[in-house]
């Protein structure tokens, strides 16, 4: 981990007051782990298959990264195409997305990725023991579309682009060949820092307050001056993290659960759970590392054993990472943990662009929660903490789960708040 | 997906010299070890001035948590008020030389200690 000027990322960040939604250059925005995102787009590629997985990501990418560019090179003063490009290839290192380099015009071109977030991460978690046949940086490939587009004017989600060569397959570089679209896709009007402001509802706060406001607001200003090392990646509490677009983990995630509906309603339920899931991994790896980096220990202090510090620290952790303003409503050790927010980053994404919802989207809002809960129950924080792979399967696929989620409440569903209620099993 | 990570066997800890480094949390490729140092520095701030003397850059931003870069690039995270070392090694470092590399810089860590 690696700090550089301010003009990174640093300035463009911003923090919708008291709704612990993040937005960077008026584009929603959170921060995630390369353990989460590997394990959603893989979510996406088995419900749509390796073909339509890539494609949807791909989709999302451009069009989330195009919402974001256009605000950026703005607020940048970036004009030229030059000026646009180099904008966009230093705030998507700057970012921890890695390095890109697009040489392309209006016409189409070309881009070289080194140590790109997705296919880099992919090969150190799992290239020593599992061969991938498939391209890994749809991400990169539709942000490189997208700032071709914003760079030479280039209508918005017009240009295409196909990974050639990808490091998670082992090839010595990732390559891209980026082209005009024979057949664009219809648009959709974007999702941004404008349609979530407008539809907020007034904020409220829970238990432990004081406490989860303060770490909150430490741990923010912490990662303030967080930006990409030499390599463009942000490596900190023992994973790769990348500042991304909300809308890129919204919209694969939506889509895929539409088509699944539409193709394979059967399927739909198991695609629901491996999204709540997306929550276990993302707070075992990076709510888990956080608590058991020295920084935590120095922050906050030494963990006591008491399940509720971590049940406070977590919903912190969620609002320094621009989830939303998780709060606690109630938790009763190894009963009940019942968490509140005004609004999260799903679900204002979700009532923008699909409307009311009929049932509790907030999936990954779901499987975070419950996870909070194993985590503080389940985890010996007094003793020396090892998060591997061994412990998470067992913790989240060594039999049957001690707990059980149900989203009680959703503003995606028209209700005041979204509340997810974390019941033990066995109470 | 459930793939195993890439360095499952690799050893939980190491001893020599009187210093013991143990892989840290989330420590993917060995490039995160807890330091255990055989006698504990008495003077933190001693210490601290002796990491300086040693080439040790100070990079500190947060008063409770020390963060130096150690030459070759390497960070060491000090935790005055616990006692706690974390080292983490440079992406760039030799990976199957890591758990050696890591004990060698905790014993020499542990003659900067002050001994008065």
């Amino acid at each position: 981990m690696s700090t550089v000027p301010a003009s990174a990322s640093e300035s463009l960040r911003v923090y919708l007051p008291d709704h612990d939604l993040m937005a960077m250059a008026g584009a929603p925005a959170v921060y995630h782990c390369h353990h989460f995102n590997l394990f959603l787009d893989q979510t996406v590629d088995d419900a749509l298959g390796r073909e339509g997985g890539a494609q949807l990501r791909f989709n999302a990418a451009r069009e989330s990264a195009h919402t974001f560019l256009q605000q950026l090179c703005v607020r940048k003063g970036a004009v030229t195409p030059v000026e646009k490009m180099q904008c966009a290839m230093e705030t998507f290192a700057a970012m921890g997305h890695g390095k890109l380099q697009v040489g392309a015009a209006a016409a189409g071109g070309a881009a070289i990725g080194e140590f790109l977030h997705y296919g880099y991460s992919w090969m150190q978690k799992y290239g020593q023991k599992v061969r991938r046949r498939s391209p890994a940086d749809a991400f990169a490939a539709g942000y490189a579309a997208a700032a071709v587009e914003v760079a030479f004017g280039v209508p918005r989600e017009t240009m295409d682009t196909a990974e050639i060569a990808c490091v998670a397959t082992r090839a010595e570089q990732c390559r891209f060949e980026l082209k005009q679209s024979a057949s664009p896709p219809a648009q959709v009007a974007p999702v941004r820092d404008t349609e979530v402001r407008a539809q907020l509802r007034p904020t409220f706060n829970g238990g432990d307050e004081e406490t989860i406001a303060g770490i909150a607001k430490g741990l923010r200003d912490f990662t303030a001056g967080v930006s990409g090392d030499e390599r463009g990646l942000v490596q900190a509490f023992g994973v790769f993290v990348t500042m991304h677009l909300a809308g890129y983990y919204n919209r694969i995630s939506f889509d895929a659960l539409a088509a699944t509906e539409k193709r394979a309603p059967d399927s739909v339920g198991v695609l629901e759970e491996l999204l709540r899931e997306s929550g276990h991994v993302c707070v075992f790896n990076t709510f888990g590392g956080i608590l058991a980096s020295p920084e935590w220990e120095g922050m906050v202090g030494k963990h006591s054993g008491d399940p509720r510090p971590i049940v406070a620290g977590s919903l912190a952790i969620a609002r320094a990472l621009g989830f939303g303003h998780w709060t606690l409503q109630e938790f009763v050790p190894n009963k009940t943990l019942v968490v509140r927010a005004p609004a999260t980053y799903e679900s204002v994404y979700y009532l923008s662009r699909h409307g009311v919802a009929k049932r509790g989207p907030e999936l990954f809002f779901q499987g975070a929660a419950l996870a909070i809960a194993q985590l503080a129950h389940r985890v010996k924080w007094t003793e020396p903490v090892h998060l591997t792979a061994e412990v998470y399967e067992a913790l989240f696929h060594g039999g049957a789960l001690p707990w059980k989620v149900e989203q009680t409440q959703s503003t995606a569903m028209g209700h005041p708040f979204s509340e997810v209620v974390v019941t033990h099993v066995g109470a | 997906m459930s793939a195993p990570e890439a360095d499952d066997d690799d050893p939980e800890s190491l001893t020599g010299e009187g210093v013991t480094v143990v892989r840290g949390h989330g420590c993917f490729r060995r490039l995160t070890w807890e330091i255990h140092l055989g006698e504990p520095p008495r003077s933190w701030p001693s210490f601290r001035d002796a990491l300086v003397g040693g080439g040790f850059v100070d990079h500190t931003r947060l008063p409770s948590v020390w963060d130096f870069e150690a030459p070759g690039g390497h960070r060491l995270i000090v935790l005055p008020e616990t006692g706690r070392l974390q080292l983490r090694l440079h992406y760039l470092s030799e990976p199957d030389g890591r758990p050696e590399l890591a004990l060698s810089m905790a014993s020499g860590l542990a003659r900067l200690v002050p001994r008065e």
